[in-house]
């Protein structure tokens, strides 16, 4: 076997160790050891891998680039891991499920994000989406995670269906299902280029349900909330980030961006994204729908890389450097949003703004990262957010969208409203301290906190280290 | 190495101070004083072998110029490099940083070390807005520095200081971040027109860029500083922010906040953008005139004494706008005093606020009056600073708004015979202030335990009238520093023989 499929590999024989495991006698510690060797072990080699791969087959395409992604997808994976025993213990459950789904759930991430053929990524989606099924569900009497389970169920069935659709009616005009064979051969047109587009909307439709970009929005407050936290976790970060990285590859493979309508379409979901998700995050006193409604801004922000026409002419506009700003503004935004959640698994009593009040007396440590999370979301300077946004803005400028430049500023000064929202809430006089008495203040939160922090904080003052390795998988 | 040492040091102090609140509640402000004390050490050598005449002025336009590698990949450099005119604002930011401890000594009692780490971040930050000639860097130090400016007066503030705190932050962010879409575009345009990737503003000035988009980046860096001047339509956060925020900030706030924004466009607008900038320039007039007059008239129907006193900026500020851009070398000088002066005199004006709000914990004109009985010391020094602000000669004040005046005259007489009226304006809000406060009927009963200015306090303010004295009598070395022939203002160099 190809030492490739490996990482891929390795994790589901963890899933499977895991099953076996269940059959003798359950034990939550076994499988929490189970998932974590099989992650920790998959983050090896792909961490070794980053420097070997480069093989393509009829459905993965494994080069330095899906090679850093999956990498990117195992660490952010790893990190919400690392919080996952001590939330599951204060959950009155069977526990060691749990781990079988969330190993499923990364495969089905790491195969769609180097997947290079429609019906590899079909399956990765199929297996992401359903096991997601079982782990927003997961809490059984829980009204609210049932309904989520049920939305989820029946939404993503249908963005499946409309994905499903599109890949017909482009199977019909080229004849393949493989990514690469998706550039238009102008002798051979056999459909009219609308059914071309309507695919191409078809397959949109699903991928900005996955995404949460608006109008496909509507589900993904209400399950943030309603779904337990880790599996909101692993929404807001790996669902988005392969979502994202298959939106990414078709468009650049098949050159979508020359249809016009296209380009219209995606600077409309970009604007429409970044205001609706920020205006709607304004009043939200609950922390996970605001976390919500940041992550449709935040996608509408990067909607901009799909947009930057590769023109090699002026710089900062070439394909690398368009792909830099993608895998920076990823690499930022997990790991800053891995950083939230993983505070938030931290604090399991708090789920509402005015909880907050007063942390920061009182849980300084954990209020101080809290704090320069949310200024990394907002973009603030020193910050691995606001790199990002550099990239971001850099890229844009050279290209000349004024448009979607401007609504970028004045969808983040929105943004930062309810950002310093969560701060100045924590910097308030405490209404009632009992409610930090459940506060897991413990050796490993405290170093996984200072961890979030040296790569938050670490890698937006000096973050020349991080754009040369982006630089050379992308160059 | 210097000019890093100056900014670490506040940077280091900050922590220090945070860190030994755990030992003693009195220690942290001893700290930020020894700090801010050691701030002046590198400056010391440059000072001394600084002859005040114009003869001997150095012939370049950089005292000091160091640079260091950040992010190549970008080709950003940690450059710092100090000239005659980051100086003075450096020694007024560092004197302020002084005046500004001495007024929270007393006044801050909770939770101390965090508020000096604030209080000498904000520092750390103008310093670095001062210093920093890499544009990338500069535009790090411009937002970084509004971040612990946002915690001083959301935490330490009076009534609505949430509210304040939030409207300062959001106004100077979104100033922020058009400052950056034009940052990258002024570079982007420069490497097409020139094939050099740089933010460096020293080779950034050489090539300056042209064509349609050149208008539009000046204005985008132009709407950023005249957020933080802060010039008229922008100008609402600025009462909020000084009349939430504790004396500390506020003195902060006034003295050397509002200066980066007048810094940035004498620094950074005319120079790099010679061709918008004379676009601009009726235009940037115009606001400056609205912004004189509508201060002056908002300051005069304040019944709060710190509102009065921050709209009275936006008036002053609208002066420092008519200088720079009038094109003139008598008019930046009189911009350039106007900061120095301004700072002074304004921040001493909030430092007399504080002071009574302190011991009458009301700073409503309406339920003050006849406080020169009571506390003498403390309403002379108010009406000596009243009248500064009205700009009597022989203050700093004067020299700097005759200056502007003069100078804009030649080319906009109709706009500075209105600017002019602001004098006018001027002294009635201040005489107002002075009535208001210090003479007319006692509201209250007298209060023997309310003292009269202590020794800090006294020795505090006399310092500052003094230098406001002196920057009136003798203001001459102050405009030999300031190299403005030096500092590639192209428009000028023909003034300049025309005049002399």
């Amino acid at each position: 076997m190809n030492v490739n499929y490996y990482p891929a590999f390795i994790l589901m024989c963890g899933a499977l160790m895991i099953l076996i495991q269940l059959c003798f006698k359950r034990s939550h510690i076994t499988s929490y050891l189970i998932s974590g060797l099989s992650l920790f072990l998959a983050l090896l080699t792909q961490f070794y891998l980053q420097n070997h791969a480069d093989t393509s087959d009829v459905l993965f395409v494994l080069n330095a680039q899906t090679s850093f992604v999956s990498l990117l997808l195992l660490m952010v994976v790893g990190l919400i891991w690392a919080q996952l025993y001590h939330w599951l213990k204060t959950i009155n459950e069977q526990k060691e499920e749990y781990y079988l789904l969330f190993l499923l759930t990364t495969i089905g991430g790491l195969i769609m994000v180097s997947s290079h053929h429609f019906a590899s990524f079909f399956l990765g989606l199929e297996l992401m989406s359903l096991s997601f099924i079982g782990l927003i569900a997961y809490c059984g009497p829980d009204q609210k995670a049932q309904e989520a389970g049920i939305k989820y169920l029946i939404l993503s069935a249908l963005a499946s269906a409309f994905i499903l659709m599109g890949a017909a009616i482009l199977y019909l005009q080229f004849g393949s299902l493989s990514f690469s064979n998706l550039l238009p051969n102008t002798s051979s047109q056999i459909l009219p280029p609308w059914a071309i587009i309507t695919a191409i909307i078809f397959i949109f439709t699903g991928l900005f349900f996955k995404l949460s970009l608006v109008p496909c929005h509507l589900w993904v407050a209400d399950l943030f909330e309603g779904a337990p936290l880790v599996t909101a976790a692993m929404l807001a970060t790996l669902s988005k980030l392969a979502a994202f990285i298959i939106l990414w590859r078709l468009v650049t493979l098949g050159h979508w961006q020359q249809y016009p309508l296209i380009i219209d379409i995606l600077s409309m979901v970009a604007i429409a994204s970044m205001f609706i998700g920020n205006f709607l995050g304004l009043l939200q006193k609950n922390l996970l729908r605001l976390m919500a409604y940041s992550s449709i801004a935040h996608f509408g922000y990067l909607l901009i890389v799909l947009l930057l026409i590769n023109n090699n002419a002026i710089e900062f506009s070439s394909q690398s450097f368009n792909t830099q700003t993608l895998f920076f503004y990823l690499v930022a935004y997990l790991f800053t949003l891995v950083g939230v959640f993983s505070i938030f698994m931290q604090l399991p009593k708090i789920k509402t703004l005015d909880d907050l009040a007063g942390l920061f007396w009182h849980h300084p440590v954990i209020a101080i990262t809290l704090m320069l999370l949310m200024l990394s979301l907002a973009g603030i300077p020193l910050t691995l957010g606001f790199m990002a946004k550099f990239y971001l803005i850099m890229a844009a400028v050279s290209q000349q969208l004024w448009l979607v430049l401007s609504a970028l500023v004045l969808s983040s000064i929105i943004g930062l409203f309810y950002y310093l929202r969560v701060i100045m809430a924590m910097l308030k006089t405490p209404a009632d301290e009992l409610i930090f008495k459940d506060i897991n203040s413990s050796g490993s939160s405290l170093s996984l906190n200072i961890l979030i922090l040296f790569l938050v904080i670490g890698f937006g003052v000096f973050p020349s280290s991080l754009s040369q390795f982006i630089q050379q998988i992308s160059g | 190495m210097t000019l890093f040492i100056l900014l670490l040091m506040p940077l280091l102090g900050g922590l220090l101070a945070w860190y030994s609140e755990r030992f003693d509640a009195g220690l942290p402000k001893k700290i930020a004083l020894l700090s801010l004390l050691l701030c002046w050490l590198p400056l010391i050598p440059l000072l001394s072998s600084m002859p005040f005449d114009a003869s001997s002025l150095p012939r370049s336009q950089w005292l000091i110029d160091e640079s260091y590698p950040w992010i190549p990949f970008f080709n950003i450099n940690a450059h710092l490099a100090l000239d005659g005119l980051s100086l003075l604002l450096i020694l007024l930011t560092l004197l302020m940083g002084l005046v500004a401890l001495s007024s929270a000594w007393h006044e801050i009692t909770k939770r101390t070390g965090l508020f000096y780490l604030n209080l000498l971040w904000t520092l750390a930050g103008v310093l670095g807005v001062f210093l920093a000639i890499d544009l990338f860097l500069f535009f790090v130090f411009w937002e970084v520095m509004l971040v612990p400016m946002y915690f001083l007066i959301s935490i330490w503030g009076y009534e609505q200081r949430h509210y304040a705190a939030v409207k300062f932050f959001i106004f100077t962010q979104a100033g922020g971040l058009l400052m950056l879409i034009s940052l990258c575009a002024l570079v982007g345009i420069h490497y097409q027109q020139t094939g050099i990737l740089t933010f460096d503003y020293l080779i950034l000035i050489q090539n300056p860029i042209s064509g349609d988009l050149a208008f539009w980046v000046a204005l985008g860096f132009t709407i950023a500083f005249l957020v933080k001047l802060p010039a008229l339509p922008f100008h609402s956060w600025l009462a909020d922010a000084h009349t939430q925020a504790p004396t500390a900030a506020s003195i902060i706030l006034a003295a050397v906040l509002l200066k980066t924004g007048g810094y940035g466009i004498i620094r950074f607008v005319l120079p790099l953008f010679p061709q918008a900038s004379i676009q601009l320039a009726p235009f940037m007039m115009l606001l400056g005139v609205i912004g004189i007059i509508y201060g002056a008239m908002m300051a005069f129907v304040q019944t709060d004494l710190k509102r009065l006193v921050a709209y009275s900026s936006v008036s002053h500020m609208g002066f420092v706008l008519l200088g720079c851009f009038a094109f003139n070398i008598y008019a930046l000088q009189g911009a350039v005093m106007q900061m120095l002066a301004h700072g002074i005199s304004t921040s001493a004006l909030f430092v007399l606020v504080g002071m009574i709000q302190h011991r009458y914990h009301t700073r409503d004109l309406n339920e003050l009056g006849g406080l020169w009985l009571n506390l003498p010391k403390l309403s002379a020094f108010g009406l000596f600073f009243g009248i500064a602000s009205l700009g009597m000669p022989g203050l700093g004040n004067f020299v700097a708004e005759f200056l502007i005046l003069i100078g804009s005259f030649a080319q906009y007489p109709k706009l500075t015979i209105l600017a002019a009226s602001g004098l006018i304006l001027a002294a009635v809000y201040s005489l107002l202030l002075i009535y208001k406060t210090f003479f007319g009927q006692t509201k209250r009963p007298h209060d023997s335990k309310i003292a009269d200015t202590n020794t800090k306090e006294w020795c505090t303010l006399i310092s500052m009238c003094f230098i406001l004295i002196y920057l009136g009598l003798h203001p001459q070395p102050f405009f030999d520093l300031v190299p403005i022939t030096l500092m590639k203002l192209s428009f000028i160099a023909d003034d300049i023989g025309a005049l002399l």
